[in-house]
């Protein structure tokens, strides 16, 4: 029926073309709120809420006697997270924005931000912020995506430059550990993770659970509310068996050392606890934690990284004269009573060996030899005993073997003897006999092993594993974990042997070349050593036990001193700081 | 067509919509509270809520007004309507006050007034009148022509303002009320193809503009982008078109299809006419205008600037989920996300506080007050009643469509408020009054009183 108006089909077209705008509209909605929902709520939630992360203290690392290694500190930093809008002018804006907050020139700030941006990585633009400063960027942070504040536990090593070589340090993951770790679920980019030594090697242990503060805040970025406060759950502490003061005592003591480099090993004798490693040139952990000022990257790039303690191999020199006399004794090839003269060389078919005394030592008896450390006497001492022999002993005492120490890629030295040769296919000399006889040839050990070896003498031949962790401690001080004492092997010699070694190592320290590690009133065994550095000057061994006199030895020490000339004068005056450390405390 | 003769206050009480009215209250309750909860977190929320009561009880008043009124008193009067319009207007650009850039504002004592929201109303009564009176020759062009020039000084003096969004509405109303008076369809293809180019063609300019890379190599690009330029591209694209017209017409002829020359002329005024009017938008469009273009042609280029408005609807609205948060309880609005939140986005408050369920009330009862005014258009007495109610329809339409269709990111933000919902005390008075009149002409329907 035509309208008599107006047309209605007319109108009718209108109505259907708003019926169906509204129906798309309507649909439009459905998908936004009922499908997709979930979707725009996390994102409103995300709008409204901040996070500030609360990376957890770490485990502490604590010493023998209840010394803190290695704590924490609380400090509020400044992180930049290179995100999807940053490109240059952003970068750039941002430097000269943060410049008078960090007190630090625009182009250092930016030269930070673009390295950071280059290689993907987070950085801390400054830590350790002052309050007033914090609030300031906290503001500040709301127009710039990608620049946060985070309140951390900050690693502290309260001694600074110590046991680093032991302790490693902390450090940013770079790519590598980020696709490993980011599968895991609890690590956040721009945490740092222990890099080298106990850190790395207890990364898990330590690491703790990070918090987080929760905040409502306005479009502005205002605070409005804290949501909810994830807290942070510590990490596990570490006990070690290291002893803080011994360990300062001989770094301190190294670093006073003719060369100024080197390495001490101490053991307990009766049970293999490292009581001193320690490794010189060494660093200072805590640098790895300080903002990256160019003076902090230089000194970064020379970080001393090689522990001399476990990766340095040398020639043991004379206090290999310790498993020649024990070989030479134990097997019954010669009588410590048969003497041999030396006029300062010795003569074997057309070569001539030196002594290093060059007048020589005249007459001497089995230990005479060692007190006054004659290599003539030794040379005839292994070419009565054999060679086979006294690299049976070597073996026994596991030159040649790592000793498992958990911490760094350990040396374990280079056998040398008969039986290594034939099994790298060379010939035996009878002229390396008499080199093996005073530890030179092909012969290497790492200080670690001499230590081992000192112990094993003074407790009768028991090869321990060194142990340098003893226990892990939740916080709420329940054990976790104990570090059981491991044998690693046994050096089958008569209990007369070991005596007669003993009294003979123990006159050695009496009146001859260790005298200058002579304590009165204590038993010291030791032996000096000078190996021959055809490069430079030769470095110095010394390796001692110490205990009171009648009572079975607390200390067994090895000392090297790189390029520190002869053993009596760099190496054994170390070795006699600590044990007179040691002995003269008094006793828990 | 029966006619029912009944006591008039009878009448008055059961032949009103009561229908529409109780969707209309429906709305007004859902709006107030979400402006309520939109505004409370404000520093002038009591300010807010007071204007908002004020308006109510006025547009109460409004509405009476409209009702008690016989509606064909306006189509005695429009010209005196027409006058107070103009007045009005030129009022306010004398004595207005400018807030946000456009002078469109009388302030008094207690509250302001917009003349532009009394012109939205006076637009479609003077139109009605002036299309009631020619009905009969409305297939010719010269009425439609007529009818344009009606309310082009109204358009020209709101966008003098400048108040560019406020005129959007304005288009279709027309087109839509010019539609049912009678005129052929093809006029109204050809005022669209006019407003289309109008509209599309800054659009197209602002979009290349965007991807500058699209000019390098593309003569015929880097030739359109130069086309937002009087000068001589303008002067060869006016001689191409009018070359490209006369061919079609030689070809037309050659195959003996014989269409009169008006069609061309028509056609190339409205393509050099729409050209030029896009020109002219694409100059006059103001730096928030553009950067809002850019929002919607490309939201990625800048998630904190332009888009950020839209960007924050979508996601208030998809967060209220089914149920919503709970009114008093969206995170978007409260905590200052979402912008405009009382005013034209507060279709995305009560997305995000009533969720789905809500958002669809919304649209069903406005679904159903266009309905209503629609079947007013249906069963009105006479012409005047029937335009005046499309007129209404549409322009309730309109600004739904465009509110909710920007909210959820379907259409570009046009500042388009959601009438009887949105926070806007002028708007609201003569949307009670907009509506009074189409109650009048609903109980007039079959009654003389």
């Amino acid at each position: 029926m035509k309208n008599h108006k107006f047309e209605y089909s007319r109108l009718a077209l209108l109505a259907r073309i708003f019926y169906v705008a509204v129906g798309l509209i309507a649909l439009k909605l459905c998908e936004m709120q009922v499908i997709y929902g979930d979707w725009y709520r996390r994102a409103a939630e995300r709008n409204r809420t901040q996070v500030i992360f609360q990376t957890a203290p770490r485990g502490r690392i604590i010493d023998r006697n209840g010394q803190l290694v290695a704590t924490n500190r609380s400090s509020f930093n400044l992180i930049f997270l290179p995100g999807k809008k940053t490109d240059w002018q952003y970068l750039q804006k941002l430097a000269r924005e943060l410049s008078p907050y960090l007190a630090q020139k625009p182009e250092q700030i930016l030269s930070v931000l673009k390295d950071a941006h280059y290689h993907k990585i987070p950085v801390r633009l400054a830590e350790n912020l002052g309050r007033q400063t914090m609030f300031r960027l906290a503001e500040l942070k709301t127009l710039f995506p990608g620049v946060d504040l985070v309140l951390e536990a900050r690693r502290f090593y309260p001694r600074g430059r110590f046991a680093s070589h032991l302790l490693g340090y902390m450090g940013e993951m770079d790519p590598r550990h980020w696709r490993i770790l980011r599968q895991r679920g609890d690590y956040r980019q721009d945490v740092r993770i222990g890099k080298r030594g106990l850190e790395e090697l207890f990364e898990q242990e330590l690491k703790g659970e990070e918090g987080g503060l929760h905040l409502e805040v306005d479009a502005q970025g205002r605070l409005q509310r804290v949501l909810r406060t994830d807290p942070w759950t510590p990490g596990n502490d570490i006990i070690v068996t290291l002893d803080a003061d011994l360990q300062q005592v001989a770094e301190d003591a190294l670093r006073a050392s003719p060369s100024g480099a080197g390495a001490v090993v101490a053991m307990d004798p009766f049970s293999g606890d490292i009581l001193v490693l320690a490794s010189v040139p060494d660093y200072d952990p805590n640098l790895f934690l300080q903002p990256r000022t160019p003076e902090v990257q230089e000194a970064l790039r020379k970080i001393p990284e090689f522990n001399l303690a476990i990766q340095g191999s040398y020639p043991p020199g004379s206090i290999f004269k310790i498993i020649t006399l024990l070989a030479a004794f134990d097997s019954g090839r010669a009588s410590p009573e048969v003497s041999y003269r030396c006029p300062g060389y010795y003569t074997f078919g057309t070569r001539t060996f030196r002594c290093w005394k060059k007048g020589g030592h005249g007459a001497l008896d089995m230990a005479g030899g060692l007190v006054h450390s004659c290599d003539v006497y030794f040379y005839q001492l292994a070419l009565k005993t054999g060679a086979l022999v006294i690299e049976n002993y070597a073996r026994q005492f596991r030159i040649g073997q790592v000793t498992h120490f958990p911490i760094g890629a350990e040396s374990g030295g280079n056998a040398f003897g008969p039986f290594s040769a034939s099994q790298k296919g060379q010939r035996w000399a009878e002229g390396d006999t008499l080199n093996l006889a005073i530890g030179q040839g092909e012969l290497l050990v790492t200080p670690m092993q001499m230590a081992q070896m000192i112990a094993a003498v003074a407790n009768g031949g028991t090869l321990w594993r060194p142990r340098l962790v003893r226990q892990i401690r939740s916080p709420a001080g329940q054990s976790l974990f104990k570090q059981r004492i491991e044998v690693l092997g046994t050096v089958q010699a008569g209990k007369g042997s070991w005596d007669f070694l003993r009294s003979s190592l123990v006159k050695v320290v009496e009146e001859g070349t260790g005298h200058s590690s002579y304590i009165a009133g204590l038993e010291i065994g030791g032996k000096t050593g000078t190996a021959q550095n055809p490069l430079g000057e030769d470095h110095a061994w010394f390796v001692a036990y110490g205990g009171e006199p009648g009572a079975p030895p607390k200390i067994a020490v090895a000392v090297l001193v790189q390029h520190g000339g002869h053993g009596s004068v760099a190496a054994a005056p170390v070795a006699r700081k600590i044990i007179s450390r040691m002995l003269s405390r008094p006793q828990s | 067509m029966s006619i029912v003769f009944r006591p008039a206050t009878e009448t008055l009480k059961s032949q009103l919509d009561w229908w529409l009215i109780g969707a209309v209250a429906f709305l007004l309750g859902l709006g107030t509270v979400a402006i309520m909860s939109a505004a409370s977190p404000l520093a002038f929320y009591t300010q807010v809520l007071q204007r908002h009561l004020l308006a109510l009880s006025a547009g109460m008043l409004a509405f009476m007004v409209g009702i008690g009124v016989h509606y064909n008193i306006y189509q005695d009067q429009h010209k005196t309507l027409y006058g107070i319009c103009l007045g009005l207007l030129a009022a306010v650009l004398i004595f207005g006050e400018t807030f946000r850039g456009s002078k469109s504002w009388f302030r008094f004592a207690y509250f302001s007034f917009q003349p532009t929201e009394f012109a939205r109303i006076a637009v479609v009564l003077i139109l009605a009148a002036y299309l009631e009176r020619r009905k009969k020759v409305m297939d010719r062009l010269l009425p439609v022509l007529g009818a344009v020039a009606v309310i082009a000084p109204i358009l020209a003096l709101i966008l003098i303002q400048p108040d560019f969004s406020s005129t959007i509405a304005f288009f279709p109303v027309f087109a839509g009320m010019v539609y049912c008076a009678g005129a052929p369809f093809r006029y109204i293809l050809g005022m669209a193809a006019l407003g289309g180019l109008a509209f599309s063609l800054p659009l197209a300019w602002i979009w290349i503009s965007l991807n500058p890379a699209w000019t390098r190599g593309a003569i015929l690009v880097d030739y359109f982008s130069r086309l937002s330029q009087f000068g001589w591209p303008a002067a060869a694209l006016a001689a191409s078109v009018a070359a490209a017209l006369w061919l079609l017409w030689w070809f037309l002829g050659r195959i003996r299809v014989f269409v009169p020359a008006a069609f061309f002329f028509m056609a190339f005024f409205i393509t050099m006419s729409g050209y030029g009017a896009g020109v002219a938008v694409h100059h006059g469009l103001r730096d928030y205008q553009r950067k809002r273009v850019v929002a919607f042609l490309k939201p990625e280029k800048d998630p904190k600037g332009g888009s950020y408005n839209i960007r924050q609807a979508r996601i208030a609205i998809g967060a209220g989920g089914f149920w919503g948060k709970g009114i008093f309880a969206g995170t978007q609005s409260r905590l200052g996300f979402l912008p405009e939140r009382h005013t034209d986005f507060i279709f995305a408050v009560i997305g995000e506080e009533m969720g789905f369920l809500g958002s669809i009330c919304v649209l069903l009862a406005y679904l159903f007050v266009v309905w209503r005014i629609l079947e007013t258009a249906r069963l009105a007495r006479d012409g005047f009643g029937g335009l005046v109610a499309t007129g209404f329809a549409v322009m309730y339409g309109f600004c739904l469509i465009m509110n909710t269709g920007m909210a959820v990111g379907l259409l570009p933000v046009a500042g388009v408020p959601l009438p009887l919902v949105s926070y806007g005390g002028s708007s609201l008075v003569m949307s009670f009054w907009s509506l009074g009149i189409v109650q009048s002409i609903y109980w007039r329907r079959t009654t003389f009183v």
